[in-house]
């Protein structure tokens, strides 16, 4: 049942939209506040600098109460801070700006989320006729059904502790304002990604995520590295979203409408058809490619753990919770079409568990703890993509939720770790910080505990449900579940050496020079809040084995009731409760003994990294450089080609590698030296090239006609 | 005839501002920037005039027809017009003062033929106003100052020199090819041609496109572009990359959709030949350029790649986005141009090194300048997004399938080379950091084409429909 | 005795054949644009003469005027196009003291 003609729906996109132009003008002011002043500008600024000068002084006070002196200024540098004292001005309100948009729209979505209850499925809107010619005729709405309404809810809840977050973890920022501009667009581009009617006002959703991403990740762009990682990171989705496009193309032509919900409606009617059915799979394929750009599965993983080089709250929202999950969304929303084919379903397992395998075991020896994080992330994702090969829509919707809960966590509570530790990323240089910052301390091994699916906590929840129901599919689905079970092992032993390497044992860094501190509660009570989502998140979806009722999947019965027919077709699997008991228990028995294995090794210090690298110094490389992927396309897709097409070259080191957005632009110039001679400058040479390809053309047209 | 001399109100205005310009320059010169500025309030009058002059009809036997179609290309140019002079006003007044009111002059006559050339139905009304609007474009190209600094003069007359020969052996081509296609059909109107041509026919239009390929600068008729952008002065570059090419794009339209449109299996793959190599080529070698004005010329031509595959949809829809597409390359283009001139006016070039630190000395400027590499790109919330994303929309469901997708793929390296234009300009190297100076002219120019192009990227729909009832008056139907 | 109008068609062919053979080979500037005024000629001859074919050629054919009019504005172009140029060419001399293609390669990659 629909209820339509909901037109605060639309506040939900707006107020971010309307938080982040505020953000903008704040932020255009601040900047006109500071500049040089002009002896004929100068009335009125007076007024501005007063009022800087105050809260420039009272954020000082605030920083400096909780430390240090000496070294503060050297990590206000690194960060691209600016130097010593940079007056917030107008920005300081950005955070209350950001964060009011952001709590509004969450205490709407919430909104939304009561008035779905019993028989109501969706909201919808009325729709906006966006561009309406006669000939040509696109309308939106907005449409609020169960699945967008858990990703609203994520989004808008995250969000918002990330929001506050940040106002504690920006403070002193050269561009304060400008930061929670960016956020805030990044949030409208996100739910318009899940709550638009149609496929175009996703795609300009899809788009936005990806430009709003570019934005943070090279938000400090001084220092150089990030917006290379930006403009990576921008390139590699750009070839998911290429991807993406010729997808929905296909399926628009499929089903001669953009509307989301008449494409699903729409499958059954076309299995008839065995050429329908085969572009409908290409579409599904196409559609995959650009989960992958977005979502950082194989092949196109490689920019998310580069995406690092951002602040690390966007670490946490863009490419933790919710951007990256973009892909699953859209392979939830577009159910059936996925559905309607076995073989690109069990394609869609085996890449999510091979990523899921190559990111997890890469994590095991990363020193840098965002990076860590961020393999760590891809792994999960594979994770959602295996459920989502077996059909287990809720499942990956389940560990989504619970992931952006953790995860989320996980990289503030990094992100407080790093501020306390003045800008240094590099486990090897932490230890001992449990007794220094005790609040980021007991968080952070709630975020753990849940990532490494220890018994009863969120993460033990959703990962076991998904293994499970790989487990059930049988065939071939045993490799993918033995693949989920050794990842599930390497998850935990990843996920305590990071703990034990940063919380405990002896202090490996200078004491005189390095004062860790607390941050301040702007920051850890977000980190209180998640880390009791992060235990108890696991409710949600409490397997039917200990008594209760999946609710979660049951909440999403209406989204995924089109997909599960087609599936049902196929033959249904299930497990008695003596296996399910027995794969819970395996799942517990794992956590466990691999967390005391990572804790055992680690808790002594970095002794253990250092043996790995000398007795297995190839193996090190090998898991450090994830898998060697980017030598392996080096050496065994481009070279080959390089030799014979040249130009075909350009475009695959262009399309496939990570080595490419760095190493295209040398590719390209030696291409280009051999190009070149063809624009050699000199009109006669330039009119042969024409007389032939004018030549050419003729033939080419003569032979049309004749 | 007064009964139809109402059709060229906005023209001859056009051309009456251009003889004020010459006149008060004999009589008053270097008047500093006023001339400038009177040209542009003027032009802008004009503009604003062309909403309230309603002249719709046809010249006697149909030589010029002034309907939806021409509106839209007469503000088009009309506003391209306005900006190029505002974007010239702070640069002619401090670099050449006492010779402002000719290179005024010439760009309103050029304005002229492209207004009248969107109209004209004949071939010999079409040809001249094509003349028209190109001779003043040479000399416009090798415009400077003498005595200006180092390379930079004889840089402009090399660029002037390689548009002209080209431009003129273009036009040579295209008016023999029309002698054959005259002579055959025995008829000077552009629809003359008919159903099953004569084969002396076809090789004259193979000898007319070709001509029009020149002047769009499509591949293989595209190796002036990146000489000419790299070597003429930047603001001209700036109205040379944008309105000219709308009106080639315009007179492609004309001819093969409006007068050919009978016999399209013949132009067809011509057509769609020429987009995909414009993409391919224009792509390919904007990757490796160190030039920012180089670079931007490879870009063009991959964007009239862009332009040629909608216009080969052969539909309604296709040419309305079209339309929409060029429109909204007008502004993105002026823009990026403008800020390039404006980086780049203190001296040094413009190489990507010498632009860097841009966005840290004025980051106003760096701002638009991303605003506007983004938008060529085809990324939301800015115009060029809608443009990208309408082409291979329309080209798909004509069924260019092979081509749609070439597009998009070639679109991601094109987001590479921009965004590498965007990161240089990001990046601490620059050796100066004082704001850059900018004149009030040439600031409002910048700032118009940023709301356009962030205006249109938010709300497309005006731009579209005009763009579709515009288009109908070539293509009917659907 | 009357020359057959399908030769002087041929006779333009042949001109504009020169006229582009001359503008790819030929490397002084002033032979290209004296080439591209050939090219212009040509289209001239041609348009004559296919005028010409319209009106004498065909019996009881009426006087067609399009081509000589056509002709006529062509004969305008070229001589815009040959002030142009000229101008263009003693701009470039006074600027690098050459008038040959060879040496006007300073734009390129």
């Amino acid at each position: 049942m629909n209820l339509t003609d909901q037109t605060w729906l639309w506040a939900i996109p707006a107020l971010p939209l309307a938080g982040s132009a505020l953000c903008g003008i704040l932020h255009y002011l601040t900047i006109k506040a500071r500049m040089p002043k002009r002896a004929h500008g100068a009335h009125g600024h007076d007024d501005h600098g007063h009022d800087a000068h105050g809260h420039g002084h009272a954020a000082h006070a605030d920083h400096a109460a909780s430390d240090h002196g000496a070294g503060d200024h050297a990590h206000g540098g690194d960060h691209g801070h600016g130097h010593a004292k940079v007056e917030p001005g107008l920005s300081a309100f950005a955070p209350w700006i950001a964060v009011l948009a952001m709590a509004g729209a969450f205490a709407l979505a919430i909104k939304g989320f009561l008035g779905l209850q019993g028989e109501t499925h969706a909201l919808e809107s009325p729709a906006w006729d966006w561009i309406d010619t006669g000939t040509f005729r696109i309308d939106l709405a907005i449409v609020l059904d169960r699945l967008s309404s858990v990703m609203t809810l994520v989004i808008t809840g995250v969000g918002t502790l990330i929001h506050i977050y940040a106002a504690g973890y920006m403070k002193g920022d050269k561009h304060y304002a400008k930061f929670f501009a960016y956020l805030n667009l990044f949030v409208f581009a996100m739910l318009m990604l899940v709550l638009s009617s149609n496929l175009l006002g996703l795609f300009v959703g899809w788009e936005g995520v990806g430009l709003c991403s570019y934005f943070l990740i090279g938000f400090w762009y001084e220092k150089g590295w990030p917006a290379e990682a930006g403009q990576k990171a921008f390139v590699m989705n750009r070839i998911g979203d290429a991807s993406f496009l010729i997808g929905s193309f296909l399926l628009v032509k499929l089903f001669g409408t953009l509307d989301l919900s008449d494409i699903v409606a729409g499958v059954s009617g076309l299995l008839g058809d065995p050429e329908k059915k085969y572009e409908l799979l290409l579409a599904g394929l196409f559609l995959f490619g650009g989960a992958c750009g977005k979502s950082a599965q194989l092949p196109l993983f490689t920019w998310l753990p580069d995406a690092m080089a951002g602040p690390t709250p966007v670490s946490a929202l863009i490419h933790a919770a919710t951007m990256v999950t973009a892909g699953i969304y859209l392979t939830v929303r577009l159910n059936p079409v996925y559905a309607a084919s076995p073989d690109l379903l069990f394609f869609i397992g085996a890449v999510g568990a091979v990523t899921a395998l190559i990111a997890g075991s890469t994590a095991l020896v990363q020193r840098d703890i965002k990076r860590v994080l961020a393999y760590s992330t891809v792994s999960q994702l594979g994770y959602m993509f295996l459920g989502l090969g077996t059909g287990a829509w809720a499942a990956a919707i389940f560990h989504l939720v619970t992931h952006a809960f953790f995860k989320a966590l996980l990289f503030l509570g990094a992100g407080s770790v790093i501020h306390g530790m003045h800008e240094e990323q590099d486990m090897h240089k932490m230890g001992g910080l449990k007794k220094h910052m005790p609040a980021t301390y007991f968080t952070f091994l709630a975020g753990a505990a849940a990532l490494s699916g220890l018994p009863l906590l969120s993460g033990y929840f959703s990962k076991d449900e998904i293994l499970a129901h790989t487990f059930a599919h049988g065939g071939a689905y045993r490799i993918l579940w033995g693949i989920g079970i050794a990842t599930a092992a390497m998850t935990a032993f990843y996920t305590w050496r990071m703990v034990a390497l940063t919380f405990f044992g002896k202090e490996r860094f200078d004491p005189h020079h390095v004062h860790p501190h607390e941050s301040p509660s702007v920051m850890t009570v977000p980190l209180m809040v998640l880390a009791v989502l992060s235990v108890f998140g696991g409710l949600l979806g409490l397997p039917p084995v200990l008594g209760s009722t999946h609710a979660l999947e049951h909440w999403l019965e209406p989204v995924t009731a089109a997909g599960n027919a087609l599936l049902a077709e196929h033959g249904t699997h299930a497990l008695d409760h003596g296996t399910e008991w027995m794969l819970l228990g395996l799942g517990a028995v794992i956590a466990l003994v691999f967390m005391g294995l990572g804790i055992r090794a680690y808790v002594g210090g970095t002794a253990r990294d250092e043996k790995v690298a000398s007795s297995a110094p190839g193996l090190a490389r090998f898991l450090q450089g994830a898998w060697g992927i980017d030598a392996a396309y080096t050496a065994y897709v481009v070279r080959p080609m390089q030799l014979l097409f040249f130009v075909v070259a350009i475009v695959i080191d262009q399309f496939t590698i990570d080595g490419m957005v760095n190493g295209a632009g040398a590719v390209a110039r030696t291409c280009g030296d051999r190009v070149r001679r063809m624009t050699s400058g000199n009109i006669a040479t330039y009119g042969l090239w024409m007389g032939a390809a004018a030549a050419l053309i003729a033939f080419l047209f003569l032979k049309r006609i004749g | 005839m007064s009964a139809w001399l109402h059709l060229f109100t906005l023209e001859l205005a056009v051309v009456a501002i251009a003889l004020l310009v010459l006149l008060w320059d004999a009589f008053a010169p270097a008047a500093g920037r006023a001339v400038g500025w009177t040209t542009a309030l003027l032009l802008g009058g004009v503009f604003a005039a062309s909403f309230f002059v309603d002249g719709r009809g046809t010249v006697p036997h149909g030589v010029f027809v002034r309907d939806e179609w021409v509106v839209f290309h007469e503000r088009l140019f009309l506003a391209a017009g306005i900006l190029g002079v505002l974007g010239s006003i702070d640069w002619l007044a401090t670099r050449t003062p006492k010779r402002q009111a000719e290179y005024y002059a010439l760009l309103l006559f050029s304005l002229a033929g492209m207004m009248l050339l969107a109209g004209a139905r004949d071939w010999i009304l079409l040809v001249t106003c094509f003349e028209l609007m190109s001779m003043p474009l040479y000399v416009l190209c090798a415009y400077g100052k003498q005595d200006g600094p180092a390379s930079e003069p004889k840089l402009a007359a090399e660029a002037g020199l390689k548009l002209f020969i080209t431009g003129a052996a273009s036009s040579g081509l295209t008016l023999f090819g029309l002698a054959l296609v005259v002579g055959m059909t025995g008829t000077t109107h552009v629809g003359g041609i008919g159903a099953n041509p004569a084969p002396l026919t076809i090789v004259g239009m193979l000898f007319v496109l070709a001509g029009f390929g020149f002047k769009v600068g499509a591949v293989p008729f595209h190796m002036w572009v990146p000489d000419t952008y790299q070597g003429a002065p930047t603001p001209f570059v700036a109205f040379l990359s944008v309105a000219p090419k709308a009106a080639g794009l315009a007179t492609l339209a004309i001819v093969l959709l409006g007068g050919w449109s009978a016999d399209s299996s013949v132009w067809l793959p011509v057509l769609l030949v020429l987009a995909g190599a414009s993409m391919v080529v224009g792509n390919l070698f904007a990757l490796p350029q160190t030039d920012a004005r180089r670079l931007l010329g490879f870009s063009g031509v991959a964007q009239i790649g862009y332009a040629l595959l909608a216009l080969g949809a052969m539909s309604r829809g296709g040419l309305a986005m079209t339309l929409f597409f060029v429109a909204t390359y007008v502004f993105t283009n002026l823009g990026v141009f403008f800020v390039l001139h404006a980086a780049a006016e203190e001296g040094g070039g413009h190489s990507l090194a010498r632009i860097a630190g841009l966005s840290r000395r004025s980051p106003w400027l760096g701002g638009a300048l991303l605003v506007f590499l983004l938008s060529l790109a085809g990324i939301p919330f800015v115009a060029g997004f809608w443009a990208k994303l309408f082409v291979f929309m329309e080209a798909w469901n004509a069924g260019l399938v092979g081509l749609v997708v070439l597009g998009v793929a070639l679109a991601v390296i094109g987001l590479y080379y921009y965004l590498t234009v965007a990161r240089s300009t990001y990046m601490a190297d620059g050796d100066r950091t004082t704001p850059v100076p900018t004149g009030f002219a040439l600031r409002a120019a910048i700032l118009v084409c940023l709301i356009f192009v962030v205006g249109l990227g938010l709300w497309p729909r005006p731009l579209v429909e005009a763009a579709d009832r515009a288009a109908a008056g070539i293509v009917s139907g659907r | 005795m009357t020359v057959p109008s399908s030769h002087l068609l041929i006779l333009a062919a042949i001109l504009f054949s020169i006229g582009v053979a001359g503008f790819f080979l030929r490397r002084n500037v002033i032979v290209v644009l004296m080439c591209i005024e050939l090219m212009l000629n040509a289209a001239n001859l041609s348009f004559l003469a296919a005028s010409r074919m319209h009106s004498l050629d065909t019996p009881g054919g009426r006087i067609d005027l399009q081509g000589p009019i056509f002709a006529i504005f062509v004969i305008v172009v070229a001589a815009v196009e040959a002030a142009v140029g000229l101008a263009l060419v003693i701009a470039l001399y006074r600027r690098k003291q050459t008038v040959s293609l060879d040496d006007v390669v300073d734009l390129k990659d």
